[in-house]
């Protein structure tokens, strides 16, 4: 196996060539340094599975390749655009926002053309282009797909799509489309929005239900990146502090772009009062609610493992299975659950707490109520697993030690105070750590259960319950805010602080690696 | 015939940390050779290399410096399973989800022998050790002993050139360990091959080495043949580590006294004092006045004279432990401690006064700075 | 086990009334007392599921609140499994319409179950083969690569959505089943979680003596064989641990799978069962249904490999 044998040959040629033609066709796109990292990871692959000096590697490699891939690109990526003003208003590069402003048009009263759409199969089309005036004038595009999903992002970010002269006589190929198919909307909401480029760089677009008409570009390309205006001279340039092209009054153009932007997210999240005031106490919450559930859990859980460990009560492997139950069941689905539960209405809590009490909490419109209710759902779904984890330290305590101690005139919870938690919670110590880095990166209870509701007053897109990850999660993704360079400040923050949780966690487990 | 000769020249073991670093040298330039069909043991205190040591004969650990031959070939780049050897551990090794019939017969799969073969020469070692009626069963159903013999078998089915054996009897009880010693030695008898034993414990050294290398630190003390060990410790190491209960050895100088030479025991007062008799004189005349450790064997303690010249000592006993038809007397002569094998049914009791011949003929003496014998 | 060998010695009591109780009387109070303890706890335990059960049968789309349905109806179930029903839609005239789910929720879990179990298994691949790198294996800076593989895990996955949008989308371009919303895609991004796994195993490799590996290559098997044909079926129990582990883990996930699968037809079970519950319109009775049909096979696994979990998560020390 050190030696390259016949067999892993075979192999590594199986992965390695299929992958040398996807890099090529990733070349062929453009995406050079793309294809040239590809072509280095390929060579990398063939290096460790054939070279017998990089025999160990060949265990690693997968998991690696894995673990590069989609931790610590992921996580490169993130503390990258923490450095950039990258937002709903600064989302696209440089580029694209060149070609979209080069993509503004205005009527120059050229050519019209009849057109017809050629289908070529469900989804891609061929746009057909005949001149009113001169009919030998005839253009014809690639297949494009008309359906294409354009996810939240308008029409108007695709680029235009190119028309090469009809050499005469020729037809595209399949069948034209009979107008009233064309008409639909389904057609022809995608087919207005779409732009044509001709040979000669004017753009086409649909004009009324019958034609295509050329329209000429509104700016035009100067070598040194600035655009000028052909209808009335303005010259804009792109202004790499705000992310904006503007012209010489300051005035904004177009959309924004990314730009690099140093510390300033980081230095919002210090100063700014809208971002600071949130930041800070939901910091303080993230770290409470951290805590509580790590001790109310583990407290439930060492309680309950101890009385099941009392060889005195019968049925216990019974009792043990049910009392198991929260950590078998999906965590989604429990959370759901307890959703309906403590809905504030007719939840069933509130029900019997009325009917017993007539109290009823505000479980939902309340902070207090709010965080009761994680703390209580989080111990419920938490504390099995620190009841199993004690069960297997507890079941270590040799039974020599209590007897001794019942020697000495001890009694039960004596023993529990003296014997059983100073003997369990030395070793248990990591296991409490690192469930209180799950717990302060606990995004799902708190997304499904609460949705960091009720919202904070005067906190903007905050919730009384977000934790810090839920609280980065709304800066990126919640629609009014959606600002990626902000969240991923955050996100660094927060990483920073976990990560340096997990480090202190590994110094005391004290494992030799 | 020296297919079976293993030759070790300047062998070096050092350990390096995770980032290349040496930190530990285990074997520090040994050099052994071993004849075909030798019963060789390496015995030592744990640490002392000599696990390392069987550990690079068998291929399991790269050798740092020098060089291992077996049969003439020098094996340092070979796979272990090309230099001829089999290995016996000390937890056996067995694997635990196969059969015993698949543990033996694995490695003859593995060099793809005919089925015939393989179930053939499973079969014929498994009655030799009389495991037959218990090759479909899994290894945790069987007893320490049992293991033990398949684990033989595994080993004996390669048809090794040479045996390595890494503490096999430890994990047993005592009266399985002797049991198994002698089926050892018979199986060395039987076959006739090199058999390279590492153990720590002296009994099964002396009861089954041809010959045997005392380690310490990563440096061989003495290779030598059981008797020769016994009589004739090359060094102090050597003669405290062999023999049980240990040979006496007590510091202190050298004088000229009455117009003989006498040893006494460094002290403040009443020191034991021994005067010298015999041929040892001629090689304490070379220590006159100088420090030296002086060593005598229990069993050259004794209540009677034998032929010899001896020299009497007034002790009282300290503590007794009977065994029967001898006993082991710690007696206290002067401020120094003596162990005493004295033989006979005897009862001895706290503060008995006894004195004892000590025999002038067997007694040792080691330079304190390079405690090498002199002689 | 610590109440058992006390009650021996009345005078370390100092309570009044305790002291006039016999050790078996005092034995018995908190025996009782224990089980009450343990039956309520239970009771708090089995209500929420049993309420959940009740909803699912329950006619009408109500917040699970009662033990036993008022109204019994299978419409949830049918729904759920894609069955067609009846539903009147207007009482007074009697009109009904037939009521059938466009993508039946039953294959939100067969999704689910489809992805959780390639991952997982994708997981034991790269984690085992790891774990036996890092245990077995000398390299340079071998602790020091696992340390970082740890801290690095701690990097929330739930943050790192950007990036994998913007690694789906990529591979979308050039490989369209590798894409965004594809579970294939899913899978790729859940295989990133290993570090905790590669812990896991290895500590097990560690209490496995090298002495049966190293016997194997003396017997002439390769590096390879020892580890496929003597390490491996060793260690099967942590792999059954780590594979359920990561199952249960992934059969939970919501965020990422949000993100990445779009089309209802992809969703998995925890995108599909949230999305009945509207913040306008919450539909109880189909979320119960589906809950009690994915989470009942999925617990029943759990309960049945218990033992094995249990000294798993103990050796392992790592939670998911």
């Amino acid at each position: 196996m050190t030696k390259g044998s016949p067999l892993s040959l075979v192999i590594v040629a199986l992965v390695a060539l299929p992958a040398l033609y996807l890099d090529f066709v990733l070349y062929q796109a453009g995406t050079g340094w793309i294809a040239l990292i590809f072509l280095i990871i390929i060579a990398l692959f063939v290096f460790v599975y054939l070279s017998p000096s990089a025999y160990t590697f060949r265990y690693l490699f997968p998991g690696l390749f894995g673990f590069a891939l989609f931790v610590i690109f992921p996580l490169l990526y993130t503390v990258l655009i923490s450095f950039t003003k990258y937002s709903s208003q600064n989302l696209l590069p440089l580029e694209r926002v060149i070609s979209l402003l080069r993509q503004e048009t205005f009527s120059t009263g050229g050519s019209t053309f009849q057109y017809k759409l050629f289908k070529q199969s469900d989804t891609q089309y061929i746009l057909y282009l005949q001149d009113e005036k001169d009919p030998a004038r005839r253009f014809a595009s690639d297949p494009f797909d008309l359906t294409v999903s354009t996810g939240s992002h308008a029409i108007s970010l695709l680029d235009p799509q190119p028309l090469q002269p009809l050499p005469p006589g020729q037809q595209p190929p399949g069948q034209p489309l009979e107008m009233p198919q064309v008409t639909r909307a389904k057609l022809f909401i995608p087919m207005r929005g779409r732009q044509f480029v001709l040979p000669d760089d004017k753009l086409v677009s649909m004009e009324g239900l019958q034609k295509f008409s050329t329209r000429d570009r509104l700016w035009i390309l100067n070598p040194d990146r600035t655009l000028t205006n052909r209808k009335d001279g303005t010259i804009i340039r792109p202004d790499f502090r705000t992310g904006f092209f503007v012209n010489e009054k300051g005035q904004r153009y177009g959309v924004g772009f990314r730009v690099f932007s140093g510390f300033e997210n980081y230095m919002r999240i210090v100063t700014d009062p809208r971002i600071q005031g949130p930041f800070v106490r939901i910091f303080v919450w993230t770290v409470t609610f951290s805590a509580l559930s790590v001790l109310s859990s583990f407290g439930v859980g060492v309680l309950i493992a101890v009385i099941l460990e009392w060889k005195e009560v019968r049925f216990r492997g019974i009792y043990r299975t049910l009392l198991i139950l929260p950590y078998a069941v999906p965590a989604v689905l429990s959370i759901l659950i307890f959703k309906g539960l403590f809905n504030q209405e007719f939840g069933a809590v509130n029900e019997f707490l009325r009917a017993m009490f007539h109290f009823a909490p505000e479980w939902e419109t309340n902070p207090w109520g709010a965080r009761v209710m994680l703390l209580l759902v989080n111990v419920w779904l938490g504390y099995p697993y620190m009841m199993l984890i004690s069960t297997g330290m507890l079941q270590s305590i040799p039974v020599t030690i209590y007897e001794a101690s019942a020697i000495d005139g001890s009694n039960p919870l004596k023993d529990f105070y003296h014997i059983t938690l100073p003997l369990i919670i030395p070793p248990l110590l990591p296991i409490l750590i690192s469930s209180f880095a799950f717990n302060f990166n606990n995004f799902n209870l708190i997304y499904l259960l609460t949705a960091g509701g009720p919202k904070m007053v005067g906190g903007g897109i905050a919730g009384e319950t977000d934790l810090l990850v839920n609280y980065t999660f709304n800066i990126a993704f919640r629609d009014s805010g959606t600002n990626y360079g902000l969240a991923s400040a955050v996100a660094t923050l927060l990483f920073i602080i976990v990560g340096t949780l997990a480090w202190i966690n590994l110094r005391m487990s004290g494992r030799r690696i | 015939m020296s297919e079976g000769a293993v030759e070790i020249k300047d062998l070096v073991k050092t350990y390096v940390d995770d980032r290349g670093r040496p930190t530990f040298t285990a074997v520090k330039n040994i050099n052994l050779h071993i004849d075909n069909g030798e019963f060789m043991v390496l015995v030592g205190p744990s640490g002392c290399g000599k696990s390392t040591t069987l550990r690079m004969i068998a291929g399991l650990e790269k050798i740092t410096a020098g060089s291992i031959s077996i049969g003439g070939r020098v094996v340092n780049d070979m796979e272990p399973k090309d230099r001829g050897i089999a290995m016996v551990f000390q937890n056996y090794a067995l694997y635990p989800h196969m059969t015993i019939y698949n543990n033996m017969a694995f490695g003859l799969q593995l060099a793809k022998k005919k089925k015939d073969f393989i179930s053939d020469t499973v079969g014929r070692t498994a009655k030799a050790l009389g495991l037959n009626q218990m090759l479909e069963r899994k290894p945790q159903a069987l007893s320490g002993g049992q293991r033990q013999r398949v684990a033989l078998g595994r080993a004996i089915v390669r048809s090794p050139i040479v045996f390595l054996f890494d503490e096999p009897l430890s994990n047993l009880d005592a009266k399985m360990r002797v049991q198994m010693r002698s089926e050892i030695s018979r199986l060395h008898g039987q076959l006739g091959s090199t058999m390279i034993y590492v153990t720590h414990d002296q009994v099964e050294a002396m009861t089954m080495g041809d010959r045997i290398c005392v380690m310490r630190d990563g440096l061989i003390m003495q290779v030598a043949d059981p008797l020769t060990l016994y009589r004739q410790p090359a060094n102090l190491f050597v003669a405290g580590f062999i023999g049980s209960p240990p040979m006496n050895l007590l510091r202190g100088k050298i004088y000229r006294k009455d117009g003989g030479l006498a040893f006494t025991e460094n002290s403040e007062k009443n020191a034991l004092t021994v005067p010298l008799a015999g041929p040892i004189q001629d090689l304490a005349n070379r220590y006159v006045d100088k420090e030296v450790v002086f060593g005598v064997r229990p069993e050259h303690l004794s209540e009677e004279v034998k032929n010899g010249s001896h020299v009497t000592l007034k002790s009282t006993v300290d503590i007794a432990e009977p065994m029967g038809s001898e006993s082991l007397v710690y007696l206290k002569a002067g401020t120094g401690n003596l162990i005493a094998r004295i033989a006979g049914e005897h009862l001895f009791h706290m503060g008995q006064e006894v004195a004892v011949q000590l025999n002038m003929d067997k007694i040792h003496l080691f330079d304190v700075e390079t405690e090498e014998v002199v002689h | 086990m610590t109440t058992v060998q006390t009650p021996r010695k009345e005078e370390s009591q100092t309570g009044t009334v305790r002291k006039r109780l016999t050790p078996t009387q005092k034995i018995a109070i908190r025996k009782v007392l224990a089980h009450a303890f343990l039956i309520g706890f239970i009771i708090l335990v089995l209500v929420p599921f049993i309420m959940v059960i009740s909803a699912s049968f329950r006619k009408g789309n109500f917040a699970p609140s009662e033990l036993i349905p008022d109204k019994i109806s299978l419409e949830h179930w049918k729904f759920v499994l894609g069955i067609p029903y009846q539903e009147v839609v207007n009482p007074a005239t009697g009109e009904t319409r037939i009521v059938k789910a466009a993508t039946p929720p039953l294959l939100w879990f067969w999704n689910s179950i489809k992805v959780s179990f390639i991952a997982s298994a994708g997981i034991i691949f790269l984690s085992g083969s790891a774990a036996y790198g890092f245990a077995r294996l000398y390299f340079k800076f071998r602790s020091a690569t696992l340390g970082t593989l740890l801290i690095l895990q701690m990097f929330p996955m739930v943050l790192a959505l950007v990036a994998f949008y913007v690694i789906l989308d990529f591979t979308g371009q050039y490989i369209p089943w590798l894409g965004l919303n594809t579970q294939p895609g899913l899978i790729m991004i859940y295989l990133g979680g290993i570090s905790s796994y590669i812990w896991m195993i290895k500590g097990y490799f560690e209490t496995i003596p090298p002495s049966m590996e190293e016997s194997a290559r003396i017997d002439g098997a390769t590096q390879f064989q020892t580890f496929i044909r003597i390490l491996l079926p060793i260690s099967a129990p942590i792999f059954a641990v780590v594979f359920i582990l990561a199952f249960i883990g992934y059969m939970s996930e919501y965020p990422v799978a949000s993100v990445v699968l779009q089309s209802s037809d992809n969703w998995t079970l925890a995108v599909g069962a949230n999305s009945f519950l509207y913040e306008q319109e919450k539909l109880w009775g189909r979320f119960s249904a589906l809950a009690v049909l994915s989470g009942v096979p999925i617990t029943v696994i759990f309960l049945l490999c218990q033992r094995f979990i249990v000294g798993g998560l103990v050796s392992g020390g790592v939670k998911e």
